[in-house]
Parts: structure tokens; sequence; C-alpha cells
């Protein structure tokens, strides 16, 4: 008797070590989590238009949005000529706060962000960018592997209603508002 | 019914049988399962991808006629399109359900958006049909923020579909017409008819199984035989050898040569047969009372016996005349018959010297199983006097007190008896004539009024006795009594 009830400990000890071999092997499989993509201090960045961005577009409605850029956004190059394309470098994060209202108050705070980050190598890009929302009240930042935020987005890279417009169709490397543009924006006053 | 339950019990085959069948109907289920599912999973992942490639075409081409204002085509295209097969269903939907390009609020919105007559209004309309209730949350799901392309399975008319709902984006560039204040326009509804294919995935899961369950009755059976004729024909083999054992055939063993764990059972079980069968020999070379001590215990002590003498008369003369084989032969038939009688008679062999048989019989009818074993012996040797050429033998009876535990050395020893009895019944033995039988006073006063043929008292000189000893002789049919001097008889 004491011989099956050995064999029967020595057989739950081979199963435990082999579910924390299959657990282990899993975990290390999976993916490891991702490091925090928008900073906390993104707020004193820098912003990319001087327009009020009240106005109503479809994923936003009509939430104020305020549009920030960090230094190295700045770099971004623009090329001589006709084509006048734009491209922004690795590590660029353009980061848009959504308040609740058209027209909060001084005191009301954004509700979320959304954010692009300049990450071509990485699987989860879309159009080079990856694209992020955040929920500002918990801090968990979702990123967006499916096409609805780039599918807007790829309009920057035409004519569109926003801003400058784009009329020439220059590659705006998904981004509306390119910084020294925005004064046709200004100029329009349609959006 | 008396409370008692019987429970069968399944044999050692039947359960590695049965362990068998469950590894293999649980182990060949799951590869089964796993061959189904899989088999599932890529036809639906097939279906889903190429739904999506079409209704990203069909997208782009949407997009593609609305940017130049050419509506109506796409409208036209769309229409086409439905209806390239029966197998292929295409449906547009606004968000709020109702079906695209079937009256005028599209029309009406756009030209109120672009301030002018875009599009004239359709001069006949159909009310727009609407999704049914059952679609109604999976077309929310499809246009939430943020939107996805949801694929379901869908039966109507008899038929399987496999269904996506594609979110249209109310793109920038759509706003000028459409507006401003929605982000989603509605779901393109791709449906395909996946009956057939269902219905050859069913036959092949179902010619799977079955093809996974003969193999499992096919490997249960092999593996069974295999397993029977490795392990059970051999432990099986092992308990029949057991029980000719214990029925007293050591003459069998198991045949199983190989050097693994049955093969060493069988060798160790053959060798513990051959154990036993030298033990049981040696019960024929030894005496009980030996080996019962052996299994008691070793001390010595004092009780009461009766002591059995026979001794061949004129042996001797008769082993100068004979050759050597004869002469074995002759006493070992003589020894043999007597043997067995005093076996028989409950009496135990203390030890053959020579032609001489020492029996001991034990208990309180021990003077009675004596001379009834003395009587048969001498029925026996007279009636077979033409196999033992007519050899005859006297026997000697005596009870009393003796001594019994074991005499010898540390390296050979004997189980015996030592006392004034068995000299008494040695003497006796010496003293009695061919066929003659002999008892000591205290065997007679043990023996039932009646029981036995009992002539005496005599009186008779016993070598180591100075007193004369009071002999009786059992004759073979009832004499009358008197006292006689044993000089005359014995």
């Amino acid at each position: 008797m004491k011989r099956d009830g050995s064999a029967s400990n020595c057989g739950m000890l081979l199963a435990c070590a082999a579910a924390l071999f299959i657990a282990s092997y899993a975990a290390s499989c999976a993916a490891p989590p991702r490091p925090t993509l928008v900073p906390d201090g993104y707020r004193s960045w820098s912003l990319t238009t001087n327009v009020r961005l009240d106005y109503p577009i479809p994923g936003h409605e009509d939430r104020y949005r305020v549009i920030q850029m960090n230094e190295k956004g700045f770099t971004f190059t623009r090329a001589e000529g006709p084509s006048g394309r734009v491209d922004f470098p690795e590590g660029t994060i353009i980061a848009k706060d959504i308040f609740p209202t058209s027209n909060p108050g001084p005191t009301d705070l954004p509700v979320m962000l959304t954010a692009m980050i300049k990450a071509p190598s990485d699987p989860d890009a879309r159009g080079g960018w990856l694209w992020v929302i955040k929920d500002l009240s918990s801090g968990m930042e979702t990123l967006q592997k499916g096409d609805f935020c780039v599918r807007c987005h790829a309009n920057a890279n035409e004519a569109h209603p926003y801003g400058s417009k784009n009329p020439g169709g220059a590659f705006s490397d998904y981004v509306f508002f390119v910084p020294g543009r925005q004064s046709a924006a200004s100029s329009t006053g349609a959006y | 019914m008396d409370g008692t339950r019987t429970r069968r019990s399944l044999g050692l085959a039947g359960r590695i049988n049965l362990v068998v069948v469950m590894t293999l109907v649980l182990g060949l289920g799951l590869v089964a399962w796993l061959f189904a599912a899989s088999l599932t999973s890529a036809r639906e992942s097939i279906v889903d991808r190429n739904l999506q490639h079409e209704s990203d075409i069909l997208y782009l081409s949407i997009e593609n006629f609305m940017m130049p204002g050419e509506a109506p085509i796409a409208a036209r295209f769309f229409s086409e399109v439905a209806g390239l097969g029966s197998g292929y269903r295409l449906g547009l939907y606004r968000r709020n359900g109702e079906e695209a390009f079937s009256d005028n609020a599209t029309i009406n919105t756009v030209n109120a958006n672009v301030g002018r007559i875009r599009f004239q209004p359709r001069s006949a309309t159909v009310a727009p049909s609407s999704m049914g209730i059952p679609e109604r949350p999976l077309l929310e799901r499809a246009t939430s923020i943020p939107p996805e392309s949801v694929f379901f399975m869908w039966k109507e008319g008899g038929k399987t579909y496999k269904r996506v709902y594609r979110p249209l984006l109310n793109l920038p560039k759509c706003t000028a017409c459409h507006g401003s204040d929605h982000t989603i326009r509605g779901v393109i509804d791709l449906r395909a008819d996946i009956s057939d294919t269902l219905r050859a995935e069913t036959v092949t899961v179902a010619a799977s199984a079955s093809g996974f369950a003969l193999m499992s009755i096919a490997l249960a059976a092999i593996i069974g035989r295999l397993l029977r004729a490795v392990v059970v024909d051999p432990v099986l083999a092992i308990g029949r050898l057991c029980l000719d054992v214990t029925g007293g055939d050591f003459s069998g063993r198991v045949d199983v040569e190989r050097n693994d764990e049955i093969g060493g059972l069988a060798s160790t079980v053959n060798g513990m047969v051959e154990g036993l069968r030298e033990r049981y020999e040696l019960t024929k070379y030894v005496s009980v009372g030996t080996i019962s001590s052996l299994a008691s215990g070793q001390d010595a002590r004092r009780v009461e016996r009766t002591l059995l003498f026979t001794d061949v008369r004129g042996f001797t003369s008769y082993t100068e005349k004979h050759g050597a084989e004869a002469i074995l032969a002759v006493l070992n038939r003589l020894l043999d018959n007597q043997a067995q009688i005093i076996v028989g008679c409950g009496g135990d062999i203390d030890k053959f010297v020579g032609d001489e048989v020492v029996a001991v019989f034990s208990g309180d009818d021990a003077p009675v199983r004596a001379c009834d074993a003395a009587s048969k012996i001498r029925a026996a040797v007279s009636a077979g006097a033409d196999l033992y050429d007519s050899l005859a033998v006297g026997i000697g009876i005596s009870t009393g007190q003796v001594v019994q535990g074991m005499v010898g050395s540390s390296r050979r020893a004997d189980f015996t008896v030592l006392g004034d009895a068995v000299n008494i019944a040695s003497r006796l033995c010496a003293l009695a004539k061919p066929g003659q039988i002999l008892l000591c006073d205290c065997t007679r006063d043990r023996l039932p009024s009646g029981a036995f043929p009992i002539d005496g008292p005599y009186k008779a000189r016993l070598k180591g006795k100075a007193e004369r000893q009071t002999v009786y002789i059992m004759t073979e049919s009832p004499a009358a009594g008197g006292k006689k001097e044993a000089g005359d008889e014995a």
C-alpha cells in the first residue's frame, strides 16, 4: 500500500512540475509588457497648431482638442520642391488631449488622450505610427491595432478639409497639422 | 436478499485492456477533437480572411466611386456585385440599420450639405428594409468606437452563411457631403454561403472520427494481445503453478525465458517451487517430529509417547544369500509398506535403522493406534510373503515417559526420543519372534478392554533390566488369558 501512496505522490509531483513547466514556457512566450508610451510631462511640449480645435470631426465629434508634440517631432523634414513631402523622425510623439465638451472651462481637464508615436519598425505600427488611446483617469494605454485611426489620418496625405487642407496632396506622414502650415488653417476658419 | 453482495472483480487482462482502451479512446479522441477543431479553425480563418479581403475591395471601390461624386455608379456596382451568385450576398446598411441606396435620405443630406442639388432625388423609392432584431447587437458592435469588422454565422432558408459587418468610416474627405457629426457611416454586409463547406467538413470529421475509432479498436486489440502475451499469460501461468503447488504437485515450472521483470518473477517462482519440492522430498528422510520441531522450536521436553519398533527377522542371513539390489528392493518394499501403515495410523517415523523401523505415536489414543499399526503390519507382511521373500518382522511396543528433543551435533541432529520406554520397546522388538507383537504392561493397561486380542501376561527378562518384565503378546485371534512364563512364549 505504501508503494501505491508514494507512486500517487510521485504522480502528483510530476503533474505539478509539468504544469509549472507549461506555465513558465507560456509566460516566456508571452510578449513582454510595453513600457509607458506617452510620458506624463507631455503637456509641457509645444503645440503643433494655434488653430482652436473645437469644430466637429469624425472620431472626436465636437470635443475640444489640444495637440502637443515632443521636441524630436519638430525636427521633421520637408522636401523642397513641389512634392513638399513631410517625414517625422522615429521617436516623434504627437499627443492630443480630448476634452469633454467643445468649450471647456479653465478648470475642466481632458478625459482622454490620443497619441501617435513614430515607430516604423514596430510590428504594431500602422503607416509607421503606433496609435494609442490613453484613459487619463486610470492611466491605461491601449494600442489601436485596427485601421480605424490610420484610415482617417491617411486623409492627411491628400487634400483634406482641415488646417492647411494640403491642396497639393503632399505626403504629410499622416499628420493633419504639420507645424508651419497652420496659417492656412487659420485663414480658412472653416474648421 | 440475504444482504450479501457479490462484487465481480475484473481480471488482470480485463483491467489492462480497459486501461489500454481508455487511453486510446482519450488519446485518439483528443487527437480527433484537435483535428476537427483545427479543421474548423482553418476553414473559419480562410473564410474570414476572404470575406475581409472582399469587403476591403468593396470598401475601396465604394470610396473611389463616391469621392468623384459618382454615387449612382457605386449603387449600380453594388447591385451587380450582389447578384454575382447564389452563394454570395451583399448589402449596405446605414448605421441605424436601414438599407442604403433604397430611398432619398442620403441624397437629401448630401444636397443640403453641399448647398445645391448635387443628386436628383429618386422618383420612385421603396421603404428601406431594416435589419432584423438579432443582427442589431452585431451592428452596434461593428459601429462602436473603435469600430471593428464583426464576423458571425448566420442561418437562413436552410443555408448557413458566414457574414461580416465591415464598418464604413466617415472619413474627413467624406465630410463635405455627409457632414462631420458622425464617425461611422454604416456597414457593408457581406455573406458567403458555407453550407457545402460545412457539409464537406462534417463528412471529413465523421470519416476521420470513424478512422480514429477503428484505429483505436485495432490498436486496443493489438496492444491487448501484446500485453496478454507479455504480461498476462506469464502471470496466469505463475498462478496455475502456485495452484499446482498448493495441491502438492511440485513438478511444474513456468516457462518464461526473458530478461525482464516478468522473467525475473518467473525465475524466482521456479526457484521457490524447486525449494518447496526439495523440502517436500526431505520429509521422506526426516521425521515429521523433526520438521515440526523446526517450526515450533527445539526445546527438549518430557512427554508420554508410545514407541513401536519393528525388525526383520533373519535379515542378516538373508543378506548373505542374496545380491545387494535384491536385498534393497525387498527391504525398501517392506519398509515402505510399514511406513505407510504407520503414517496411516497417525504415527511418526522417527528413523530407519537398517531393517529396523522406529516409530513414535503421541496423543491419548497413541497405544491404540500403535497396536493397530502393528497388527496391520503383521497382516500386510504375512499377506505379502511373495513380495518380501517370506521375510517376517518382529514388533515391540512400549508406552511411557520419554525425553523428546534434538539430539546430535550443531551440524547434524535428529529430533528423537530417549528414555526407558524406548529401550523397552527396542528390547521387546528384539525378543519378538517372526510375526510376533510384544507389548509392555504400560501399553496393555492403556488399551480399551477387548480392543485387541491380547495374550498374557508373561514374564520376560529384558536386557538391561534386573527384574523380569511383564509382557503381553498380541495374537492374531482372541486367546484365553492366564499367567504364564514368558520364556514359554517369548
